[in-house]
């Protein structure tokens, strides 16, 4: 059986007049891990601010492990990490001494404190850098800090928001990997990013919001199916015989001198390359068309056409 | 932050000392001067505020262009000797210590037998002390006596009696004879001190006779508070002095109201306020401005716990600051005094400016809990610091002139008193008002009383703390 983790209920929150979430509800499960996506404003970090409990919302509440963090604050609060979107800390304070600060809220000792700090620091690889003051800390470093501190209470719920910006490639390969080690571990995660592909690679089940309202909920598998295959045909010397040639094999849409084939049954790329190459045609490029989250959350918010 | 603090400890440490040294003003000296053919006997005595009796003293007798006839140390009570010009007669005596100095008021008296005698004493404006002469009943030799009478704690009535006797005819000799103190009521006008040597003595109540065997004597005396004048009479004479004590401020009250009003303290009382504008700034404004509160509050704290424990901070800061200074000036005021404040009125000490401080800080929590922008913050802060610290005078000072209350005396006492009540630095006034009053330093004001006082500052404690953390948690 599966245990929920924590769920959003029927969250609603105003700022002024202005509503910035409408009755967001969705849950994410023991070992599951939720890509959150949507447009800038979309509502994304109101939700996790909610979620962490550094915001209160209008209306609904979420439960963590069984707490609300409406009105159970305190208790809720030892079963999450949060790391935020900004390096939103005390920036004129060493690393190891705020770290330090902050375990004392978990009622951890000094010495306690700067044990796991060093554990955890050595983890997110900053252990060379505990003595910095965090204002000498790169973007990268500090989301890596904000790691190290979302972990000293060791919770099962965490909430990324916009982690993987500033990431260099061996900081994003390190969240993928630390992301699905707590997910092997039994823990949720939920995270908001831009970087499509990236969620696409990480994620279980992705939650859509739009202008403040979940416009979808879907599984890897369910995206998947949504998405209708295509490949991605490039030759140097185009002309009007060629859509004729590929429709046999798909629908056909030609952009930026690329020609996309979307097809129902996955064509032989052989095939195809033989066939132009007899034509006459010179083929610079075949491959799969990526980005298929993506063409499913534009699709969802009806704005596809437009973007792309 | 620890930079901050030792700057204030080092401020407050110099604060303390300055208010303390700048209180070591009140030095006094009594004497006779006999002066024959230039050859010059002085037999005097120096002492502080309270009476007590002071070593390394500077005396110099000066002449009337003020040129110096002779100086010397002194120490406690004093004889000395020396060989003036004969047409230099001694027209000042002045005591310096510790930087202080007093010019003391000189009485010449008459020749007796060749020998022109000279009385000095302390100075009316010491407020203090009233001094007086006596002349023993003409027998011969003569005796002169120099009383002086000090008041020290009004609200007790306790005031010290000295009486520094000189025989004209040989100093070395100790005089003897009965003085008889009583009481008296004056009318409200008449002079401080009258001598009468009449047949018709004014009646008196009786209070003690203390019989004067050695040249300088001091006598613990009570002034009983429903007279106003003590009487010394020279027993089996009409030798008689009258000093009225009404008007005499105690000693330790004028100390305790020259450190009230001193540079220090009010240096102290007006500019570390700033330390709790700043603070408020530190642990509220510019974390929320930056998020690094919306940080810690992801941890298991809610926002009550945050402002509640930031806000605890702040008044632990006040408590400690406001302890170590009063402490501070208590024990330099034991060390140069000899005087303690007294429980009563460190308590009350502290709790004014403990709580100015903690209302101060309220007001600035309040405004650092309402403004999103940390800039915002500092420069509305630093505005009602100026208002309320710095401009505060200026403003009473208008309101007087608006109303026409007066720039002295009770109507401007009461206007200042009032005034307080809306302002969070200087509504601790309303408590320094009750050692004013302990001291006799002020007239009672009516309308103050010690709830109208208690909620003023708990008003300016308490609403801005609510309404801090009403918008505080509003996000």
């Amino acid at each position: 059986m599966v245990y929920v983790m924590f769920t959003v209920e029927n969250i609603t929150r105003y700022f002024g007049r202005f509503k910035a979430l409408d009755n967001v509800s969705f849950k994410v499960d023991n070992g599951e891990i939720v890509g959150y996506v949507g447009l800038n404003g979309a509502g994304k970090t109101t939700t996790i601010r909610i979620c962490v409990g550094v915001l209160r919302p209008s209306s609904g509440d979420v439960v963590v492990d069984g707490y609300s963090i409406t009105r159970q604050k305190r208790e809720a609060s030892f079963h999450i990490g949060w790391v935020p979107e900004l390096p939103i800390f005390e920036l004129d304070e060493k690393a190891i001494d705020y770290f330090v600060y902050l375990a004392g809220y978990y009622g951890l000792s000094r010495s306690e404190a700067r044990r796991l700090g060093k554990e955890l620091f050595e983890q997110v690889g900053l252990s060379r850098f505990m003595e910095r003051r965090l204002k000498h800390y790169s973007l990268g470093m500090k989301k890596r800090f904000a790691l190290a501190v979302s972990m000293i209470n060791d919770p099962r719920n965490f909430f990324f928001d916009e982690v993987l910006n500033g990431l260099d490639p061996k900081g994003i390969a390190f969240f993928r990997d630390l992301v699905k080690r707590f997910k092997r571990e039994g823990r949720a995660v939920l995270f908001s990013s831009h970087i499509l592909s990236e969620v696409e690679n990480i994620a279980d089940k992705v939650v859509f919001i739009h202008k403040g309202r979940i416009i979808a909920v879907k599984t890897m598998d369910e995206i998947k199916s949504m998405v209708k295959p295509a490949l991605v045909v490039k030759v140097s010397n185009p002309d009007d015989k060629l859509p004729k040639i590929l429709e046999k094999y798909g629908e056909v849409r030609a952009r930026d001198g690329k020609y996309i084939l979307v097809f129902k049954e996955k064509p032989d790329k052989n095939q195809i390359v033989k066939e132009l190459v007899e034509n006459g045609y010179s083929v610079e490029e075949i491959r799969p068309a990526r980005t298929s989250l993506e063409k499913v959350f534009f699709k969802l918010i009806g704005e596809a056409g437009e973007e792309r | 932050m620890l930079v901050l603090f030792i700057v204030a400890g080092i401020g407050l440490s110099y604060l303390s000392y300055s208010i303390v040294s700048n209180l070591a003003g009140p030095v006094r000296t009594l004497g006779i001067i006999a002066m024959d053919n230039g050859n010059t006997t002085v037999y005097g005595v120096a002492y502080d505020l309270v009476g007590r009796q002071l070593s390394g003293a500077k005396i110099l007798f000066l002449d009337k262009m003020g040129r110096t006839i002779y100086e010397s140390r002194v120490d406690g009570l004093y004889h000395l000797s020396f060989k003036a010009p004969i047409n230099d007669r001694i027209a000042r005596v002045r005591i310096i210590y510790n930087g202080k100095r007093a010019d003391e008021d000189v009485l010449p008296l008459n020749y007796v037998n060749k020998t022109y005698y000279i009385l000095y004493y302390a100075n009316p404006f010491s407020l203090t002390e009233s001094d007086g002469v006596l002349w023993m009943p003409p027998d011969n030799p003569r005796t002169y006596a120099v009383v002086s009478l000090i008041m020290l704690d009004k609200s007790s009535g306790e005031a010290l009696l000295q009486v520094l006797s000189f025989n004209t005819a040989d100093h070395r000799l100790k005089p003897n004879y009965e003085l008889i103190i009583g009481y008296m009521k004056l009318s409200s006008n008449g002079p401080d001190t009258t001598y009468i040597n009449a047949s018709k003595l004014p009646h008196i109540v009786p209070y003690k006779v203390i019989n004067i065997s050695d040249p300088y004597v001091r006598y613990r005396v009570k002034l009983d508070p429903s007279y106003n004048a003590i009487v010394v009479r020279v027993n089996g004479s009409n030798e008689t002095l009258i000093i009225r004590y009404d008007r005499l401020r105690p000693a330790k009250g004028f100390m305790i109201e020259s450190m009230l009003s001193s540079s220090g303290l009010q240096l102290f009382l007006n500019f570390f306020p700033i330390v709790f504008l700043y603070l408020a700034y530190k642990l509220i404004s510019k974390p929320k401005a930056s998020g690094a509160l919306e940080f810690i509050l992801a941890r298991p704290v809610t926002k009550w716990d945050l402002y509640v424990t930031r806000y605890v901070s702040g008044v632990l800061t006040a408590l400690v600051s406001s302890a170590i200074f009063v402490v501070a000036l208590d024990i330099g005021f034991a060390a140069l005094w000899g005087i303690a404040f007294g429980a009563y009125t460190s308590f009350l000490l502290f709790l004014a400016i403990f709580l100015g401080l903690v209302a101060w800080y309220s007001f600035c929590y309040l405004l650092s809990s309402g403004l999103k922008s940390s800039s915002g913050y500092l420069a509305l802060s630093i505005v009602f610091y100026l208002l309320f610290a710095m401009f505060w005078g200026l403003i009473t000072f208008l309101v007087a002139l608006q109303i026409g209350a007066g720039f002295t005396g009770e109507a401007w006492e009461s206007l200042s008193y009032k005034l307080s009540m809306l302002n969070p630095i200087k509504v601790s006034d309303l408590i320094i008002y009750y050692v004013r009053l302990h001291y006799g330093l002020v007239t009672p004001i009516q309308w103050i009383n010690p709830g109208i006082v208690a909620g003023a500052i708990l008003a300016w404690i308490v609403v801005p703390f609510i309404l801090g953390y009403l918008v505080f948690k509003k996000d």
